[in-house]
């Protein structure tokens, strides 16, 4: 598919917003089970910081809409379209973030902001499942559509905020006991992130498709090859469903992808832990940040890009070899051969 | 039952020639439902808006081939995957009879549908900034200004080799209902579960199965002119025959 650079900024920028988010409120969460509570500006930067990042990705998603003055009549279809729900989970998580920063400003009780963090944990949850199941339920695409997608989503947006977050109680000088704690759950996300992106790949890698060229038209014969197109420039067809460029260096952008979202970050973060643990400052938070958004830009990137539609098969750009079939795959093993 | 119209397209009788894709266009452009924009039109990379289009295909292997023409257009799924999906419900289908529409009044733009239709079927119109599709001539087959016989959409009524035909395929009764169970209609993509509305006629050969063992023809006389002689004025007779 071709990459809708729109797209890719909202999933990756209001992503990370809501993965800092996370982060922040279960710090906040750590912080009160500790008994340190947390400086309060920490937290606010936090909150700024991920406000800035959901606007930037919803401004981002908005401004290419071809009639904008009817993006509200995007929540009509809630109960049927993902990306209906999306529109209306987004707005709900930045106004519920502002409150939440607004309660921590004024300092009510801790209960009643713990309480509002649980909440605000439930929406970005959905948000996510939201936002990826856009993609995840056209099974259409194959390659998107898997359980692995909204998995994906929602762990990177997890590591990249996770990431910025620490950087942000980096520079706000928040106690030990949290951050420690919160280092501690980014290990265990980057390592589950890393673990879903492999798989993922793995399974793209050996997938079938049951639509073939002889679905698609009906007819069996086993060969079949496209003639013309019917038309003698490029289509809507043609250009919105394949998408060639840098075709060749996926492989690099992948790996590139896998070393700057997961292993740079878990390396830098690792230093800093073993800095405060034994008693001295981290530093290399805000590179682990930076880093991890850039592999998070890329990761999307491919994504999108290794989409493959089934009408693709009409006009002869759809991977066919790279497809075996698995019934035929398991019979050379022990599974019955179909009758020839 | 409702109704559901449908296109049936008789892939052993289209010949390739494009006309139904012309008149489409030509017809929905200035209908209720176009314009349908060219970008670049007289320039080098031109690109548009279709609703119909058609591709060629060679099937077999050399000597044994067939070319099939493959004209295709929205479906109007009878569980059209792209209807749920749109945010605003710009895109619906139609109760009384099955036509999947566009409300260009409520569309953002937002490709969804066309990321979420199997065949390929929708098409982004830059110009106006909605998502189009074939309307199944809704604005000719209701229109009491028309002559009778010209109620159907634009593009059965200009198909030279009367491939394609239109009517509803929930009536048992139906022309098309009829084709397509006596010439083994078929839907395209069935295992994606969109359940298209428009039905294809696969190719097809007649072949008589005769014992010529139990075959008896009478010696019979045959006359054949042939051009050569035609054209001299002469007539050859020739006498020709089976098992005599
Ligand atoms: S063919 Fe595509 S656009 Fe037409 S009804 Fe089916 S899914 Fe929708
Ligand atoms: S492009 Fe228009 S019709 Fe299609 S899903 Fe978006 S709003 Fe609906
Ligand atoms: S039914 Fe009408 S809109 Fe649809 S392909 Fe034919 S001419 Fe075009």
């Amino acid at each position: 598919m071709r990459p809708e650079y729109s797209l890719i900024l909202l999933t990756v920028l209001a992503g990370a917003g809501q993965g800092l988010f996370l982060f922040l409120a279960t710090g906040d969460m750590a912080g009160f089970s500790k008994g340190s509570r947390l400086p309060p500006m920490t937290t606010l930067t936090g909150l700024g910081v991920a406000l800035a990042l959901t606007l930037a990705g919803m401004a981002a998603s908005f401004f290419p809409l071809t009639h904008k003055a009817r993006g509200v009549k995007a929540i009509n279809k809630w109960r049927h379209s993902w990306l209906s729900r999306e529109v209306i989970l987004l707005p709900v998580f930045v106004g519920g973030m502002v409150f939440y920063g607004l309660l921590y400003f004024i300092g009510v009780h801790p209960a009643i902001i713990q309480a509002t963090g649980v909440a605000g944990i439930f929406v970005v949850l959905a948000l996510f499942i939201s936002t990826a199941m856009i993609y995840g339920h056209l099974t259409i695409i194959r390659e998107w559509g898997t359980a692995y997608t909204p998995a994906n989503f929602t762990l990177t947006g997890m590591i990249t905020g996770w990431a910025s977050g620490a950087a942000v109680y980096q520079m706000g000088l928040a106690p030990v006991g949290a951050t420690l704690f919160n280092l501690r759950l980014f290990f265990l996300l980057a390592v589950a992130g890393l673990i879903v992106k492999l798989l993922y790949y793995h399974r793209n890698s050996r997938l079938y498709s049951p639509t073939t060229i002889q679905t698609a038209l009906g007819i069996g014969h086993r060969k079949i090859r496209l003639m013309d197109t019917g038309s003698a420039y490029p289509t809507y067809n043609t250009e919105e469903y394949h998408y060639t460029a840098l075709k060749e260096k996926r492989g690099i952008l992948k790996v590139a992808s896998i070393i700057l979202l997961y292993i740079l970050p878990m390396a830098g973060l690792a230093w800093d832990y073993m800095a405060l643990f034994s008693g001295g400052e981290g530093c290399l938070a805000p590179v682990a940040a930076i880093s991890a958004m850039g592999g998070a830009f890329i990761e999307r990137w491919v994504f999108f890009v290794e989409g493959n539609h089934a009408q693709n098969l009409y006009y002869g750009n759809f991977p066919v070899e790279a497809r075996p079939n698995p019934i035929l795959q398991s019979g050379k093993k022990d599974a019955p051969l179909p009758p020839a | 039952m409702t109704q559901q119209f449908a296109l049936v397209i008789d892939l052993n009788t289209c010949v390739g020639c494009h006309a139904c894709g012309a008149i489409c266009k030509s017809w929905n452009t200035s209908g209720q439902f176009g314009p349908l924009t060219d970008h670049n039109p007289y320039g080098k990379d031109v690109t548009g808006v279709w609703f119909n289009r058609i591709q060629t295909y060679e099937v077999g292997e050399y000597p044994n081939v067939e070319v099939v023409h493959f004209p295709k257009s929205c479906m109007h799924c009878v569980d059209a995957p792209c209807v749920p999906v749109c945010p605003t419900n710009a895109t619906y289908k139609r109760e009384e009879d099955g036509i999947v529409l566009v409300n260009y009044n409520d569309c953002i733009g937002c490709k969804y549908c066309s990321w979420a239709c199997p065949y390929g079927c929708r098409e982004f119109d830059h110009y106006d900034g909605v998502m189009k599709k074939c309307t199944l001539c809704v604005d000719r087959i209701y229109d009491e200004t028309l002559p009778e016989e010209e109620r159907i959409p634009a593009c059965v009524l200009a198909c030279p080799a009367k491939a394609r035909s239109f009517g509803d395929i929930n009536d048992p009764e139906s022309d098309v209902s009829r084709a397509i169970r006596d010439k083994m209609g078929h839907k395209l993509m069935p295992e994606t579960g969109a359940n298209p509305a428009n039905h294809y006629l696969p190719r097809r050969k007649t072949h008589v199965a005769l014992d010529l063992d139990q075959v008896t023809v009478k010696k019979q006389k045959a006359i054949i002119v042939t051009r050569k002689s035609a054209k001299e004025g002469e007539t050859l007779i020739e006498d020709f025959g089976i098992g005599g």
